[in-house]
């Protein structure tokens, strides 16, 4: 029936209203009063709204979205059933559908002070901001003493831009009658956001004087003293703002933004090379000052050259090998860019370990040294020439350290890296299952054992050593390592199962990392209220900031392009009748995973139904699912979204011109190329992209005739004749492209002919151990014959003779 | 080269990650974003290169009414290949001050596994705490816990800045 709420019997209008307050979490009783209401009127529309929103809470989704849908049918203009219903899908993390429901129960309840503040909070989480300030603006008129009405509009205002607006309703609220009062530590936090906002407007002076006017109600001193700083500097006071960075570094000498604001007033940019004297004299002048300071000391190597780099060099280097600093050469390693300044490094250990070797003394020293400064020499030293690929020179060294250190742990993981950079994958795994040993309680460790297990494909050892240190309290230790948000993990597994060809886990534990990063952008949905009701404003808009960039994660790229590229392998092998079927396994069921002995089908009680609960990891073990989607539908998923948001990665467009290419989305392909041209024109992929599309073009019936025109044309203007082998005489990232360009043509022969030839020494830096790899691989694909593929191998070892991988 | 500055919400995957590496104690980054909406001033990272190589994740102790006014060390943990640095020293001492000057703090607690002699090393020789008490069973692994406390507030008088600029 369409009848309304306010038009029920007395008593079922009490019912109704009580079962809207158990909407705060007591779903089971909502239910019961939902139903006892249904029991009288089977038809009332906003009734079934309500029991639907239960049952979608109480895991019966599927029955909820039917009912609500039913209620909504009975009674289209009821507020209430579409509110429940943007409820619902919110939770879901429907964002867009939930908006849309909420603007109808607006239509039908414009004053509502919950759909209003909800959907505030949606608009801001879709970046609708403008909206976000409408209806906050609505919400601050009803109730102008409620502070999040207010902060939540001025919130909105900042982020829509409009700096000004966001301190008028700041400067309008702050002093009234607020309920509840703002504390002391709100009254700072809103001090210093106020304060951002006029800094922001551009009016540094007005800034200052803002500053000055909030100091006694300031609890966050540093955060004061460092908004000082900037603005006097900004306003182009360097000499108060010297002093106000001087004071900022007696709080903290670390603190690189400090050292650069400081050396800012001084008139000095620490990247030009005139000042390099200047700048210099400044880094000593602070250094006397705060001699604790670790940046201070390294800082010194960055901006000297020759013989002053010489000097800082050798003063940071003997503080560091008597103290046994590990990341003495991580630190450094930066400078190694500037060839002079790594040869440099290089010598100075030398003549360090030398030194200590012959005498038992620096040439400067009145004392004998330790005997782990030679260590720490040696240490260092292995990872300097392993740096220049001498793989068989830094493994002497590290084994000399060994030698005469054998307790210490860290040579044995430089020696595991040092065989892994040589091509000794298994070797490299051994050394850090040794290393982990010597301290098991130690995550760190364990931790490098388990990708270097990965690296070697054994998935299953390093899944029972992550284990180990997997909270002992977990219901299921599996879904344990998945829920803690472990994507080096997921990733470095998915990679293992594609080496070894299992697409479908592959796929499986890519999209887990994929995942996370979508839960990753979720999180900020409950910071719309919560921090607005904390007031720490200036935390909420990083919040906001950051969360905008969060694909941008190395570990969500690779996990999305990998994913994708698996589809279009899927993809490729079903258009070529090889259809990849996904890969059973024996597995026992791990007492492991579940918390105590559960034995297989054993009830877990908690799940409170009386069924055994199946964890998300459990189902669907080898990736089928992913196997049998729509594989290029998924692929142009991933595609997608990676040229919205990691545009600037070339990556991203190779893996574009792929999917587009085979879906006959032409155009799409060329906009792909053109963007692939504007980030970098010499990029190895675009020769043969080019000849690909042409080609396509060329042999693709389906494709208009007309189209084909402009099309043809770009290409020629932008890039002329273009052949696929352009490059490859000296490039090996060219073979590399060419290679796998001639195998989607099905010219293996020719891809073959290429890649025999990269270990040959003209490829010189290029022929890195990863890419030599990636050769072998290609050239397997080919249908080189066995005796090729051994030519290539006995080849590449050569070039790296301590490798196992060829 | 490293930096030492107060965290930041880009920081919270690189402290999740660095937590993963080194600590059995994991969280959800959810929880870091809640320290940093909650408590700003009072997690610190050090850095190189954009990697968190170090952090401490520090927060007001709201579980006890007892002791509103107590600082709390949620996580603590430095990279073991950027160790001997004083990384762990240099974070606590900010979250520390941080935590007198802008919540007022009292005091600042913290648990350290029994068995993590140079975690205890730090925090009773360098850091000068002092065991309170030792809770059984506390980690998620069985171990016992030594609950460790120090008396801040005197340490850092008001500062008077000059409003004369």
């Amino acid at each position: 029936m369409s009848m309304t709420v306010t038009e029920l019997p007395h008593k079922e209008q009490a019912l109704f209203r009580s079962a809207l307050l158990y909407e705060a979490s007591q779903y089971k009783k909502g239910l019961k009063v939902s139903e006892q209401i249904l029991k009288k009127f089977p038809d009332h529309g906003e009734t079934l709204s309500v029991k639907g929103m239960f049952l979608a809470h109480l895991e019966r989704k599927e029955e909820g979205y039917e009912l609500m849908e039913r209620g909504l049918k009975i009674n289209p203009q009821s507020s209430i059933s579409w509110h429940v219903y943007g409820l619902v899908c919110r939770s879901d993390k429907k964002y867009v559908q939930a908006i849309k429901c909420y603007e109808e129960a607006l239509k039908a309840d414009s004053e509502n002070m919950h759909i209003l503040r909800e959907v505030a909070s949606l608009y801001v989480q879709m970046r609708q901001y403008s909206k976000a300030v409408e209806c906050r603006e609505k919400l601050t008129a009803m109730n102008p003493f409620f502070p999040s009405f207010w902060l939540g509009l001025a919130t909105a205002h900042h982020m829509n831009g409009r700096y000004d607006l966001a301190i008028k309703v700041i400067s309008a609220h702050e002093l009234g009658n607020n309920q509840p009062p703002l504390d002391k530590y709100m009254i700072s936090e809103l001090s210093l956001y106020k304060n951002w906002l006029i800094e922001l407007n551009g009016d540094y002076q007005q800034a200052l004087e803002h500053l000055k006017e909030i100091r006694p109600q300031i609890v966050d001193i540093t955060g004061w003293k460092e908004k000082k700083a900037r603005l006097l500097l900004k306003a182009d006071r360097k000499e108060a703002a010297a002093t106000a960075f001087q004071d900022l570094l007696e709080r903290n000498s670390e603190n690189d933004d400090y050292i650069t604001g400081y050396m800012e007033c001084n008139g000095l940019d620490m990247k030009c090379d005139e000042d390099q004297d200047a700048v210099l004299e400044v880094i000593g002048t602070l250094q006397q000052q705060f001699p604790s300071s670790n940046r201070l000391r390294f800082l010194p190597l960055m901006y000297s050259t020759g013989d002053n780099f010489a000097v800082a060099a050798e003063s940071l280097a003997k503080y560091a090998l008597r103290k046994g600093i590990p990341s003495l050469f991580s630190s450094v390693r930066v400078l190694y860019a500037d060839k002079a300044k790594g040869a440099a490094l290089g010598t100075l250990i030398e003549s360090c370990a030398t030194q200590i070797r012959d005498t038992k003394r620096f040439n400067d020293s009145t004392d004998d040294e330790p005997a782990s400064v030679l260590l720490w020499c040696n240490y260092y030293l292995a990872q300097h020439y392993d740096y220049y690929g001498d793989h068989e020179r830094a493994l002497t060294l590290i084994e000399e350290a060994i030698r005469s250190s054998p307790k210490t742990i860290e040579p044995y993981m430089i020696k595991a890296r040092i065989l892994k950079h040589a091509g000794d994958f298994r070797g490299a795994r051994d050394t850090m299952d040794y290393a982990r040993q010597q301290d098991v309680g130690d995550r760190y460790l364990t931790t490098k054992f388990i990708k270097y297990m990965l690296r070697v494909d054994e998935v299953d050892e390093a899944e029972k050593t992550y284990l180990l240190f997997v909270n002992e309290d977990a219901p299921h230790k599996i879904q344990e390592i998945v829920n803690m948000q472990a994507t080096w993990y997921m990733n470095e597994r998915g990679h293992a199962y594609r080496r070894m060809g299992d697409i479908g886990r592959a796929l499986k534990h890519y999209h887990q990392a994929i995942s996370v990063f979508d839960t990753y952008q979720d999180d900020q949905y409950d910071f719309h209220q919560y921090s607005v009701r904390k007031v720490t404003l200036r935390s909420y808009i990083d919040i906001l900031e950051w969360e905008a960039t969060v694909y941008e994660n190395p570990a969500y790229q690779t996990a999305a392009r990998a994913a994708a590229e698996c589809y279009l392998e899927l993809a490729d092998r079903k258009a070529s009748c090889n259809t990849f079927v996904p890969i059973e396994i024996e597995k026992d069921d791990k007492p492991l995973t579940r918390n105590g002995s559960a034995q297989q089908g054993q009830q877990n009680l908690a799940a409170g139904v009386g069924e055994t609960k199946v964890y998300d990891v459990e189902k669907d073990p080898n990736g089928t699912k992913f196997v049998e989607s729509d594989n290029l539908a998924e692929a142009l998923k991933l595609a997608e979204h990676l040229e919205s948001v990691a545009a600037s990665n070339p990556d991203t467009h190779v893996l574009a011109f792929e999917v587009h290419l085979r879906m006959q989305k032409y155009f799409l392909v060329l906009k792909a190329i053109n963007a692939l041209k504007a980030i970098d024109a010499t990029h190895p992929a675009l020769p043969s992209m080019v000849v690909r599309l042409s080609q396509a073009l060329d042999t693709d019936e389906s494709f208009a005739a007309a189209l084909k025109v402009p099309l043809r044309a770009q290409l020629a203007k932008s890039f002329g004749a273009v052949d696929i082998t352009t490059g490859t005489a000296e490039s090996i990232d060219s073979v590399l492209a060419a290679a796998k360009s001639m195998l989607a043509m099905g010219n293996g022969d020719q891809a073959a002919a290429l890649l025999v030839q990269t270990p040959e020494a003209k490829y010189a830096e290029g022929r890195t151990l990863l890419k030599l790899l990636e050769a072998k691989r290609l050239l397997a694909k080919s249908g080189a014959d066995e005796s090729t593929q051994a030519a290539f191998g006995a080849t590449a070892k050569t070039v790296f003779p301590l490798a196992t991988c060829f | 080269m490293i930096t030492i500055r107060q965290a930041e919400a880009r920081d919270a995957v690189g402290m999740q990650a660095c937590n993963l590496t080194n600590l059995p104690e994991n969280y959800q980054l959810k929880y870091y974003l809640y320290h940093l909406a909650t408590w700003p001033e009072l997690s610190f990272v050090a850095t190189t290169n954009n990697r968190v190589v170090g952090y401490v994740l520090g927060k007001m102790n709201d579980d006890d009414p007892e002791t509103p006014l107590d600082g709390h060390i949620t996580s603590l943990s430095v990279l073991r290949s950027y160790r001997r640095l004083g990384l762990a020293e240099r974070l606590m001492t900010q979250a520390q001050r941080a935590m007198a000057e802008v919540f007022g703090a009292q005091r600042v607690s913290l648990h350290v596994r029994v068995s993590n002699v140079a975690a205890f090393s730090l925090y009773k020789n360098t850091l000068k705490f002092d065991i309170k008490d030792t809770e059984k069973k506390y980690y998620g692994d069985g171990e016992d816990a030594y609950a460790m406390k120090k008396e801040i507030r005197e340490m850092y008088l008001s500062e008077m800045d000059s409003l004369d600029f």
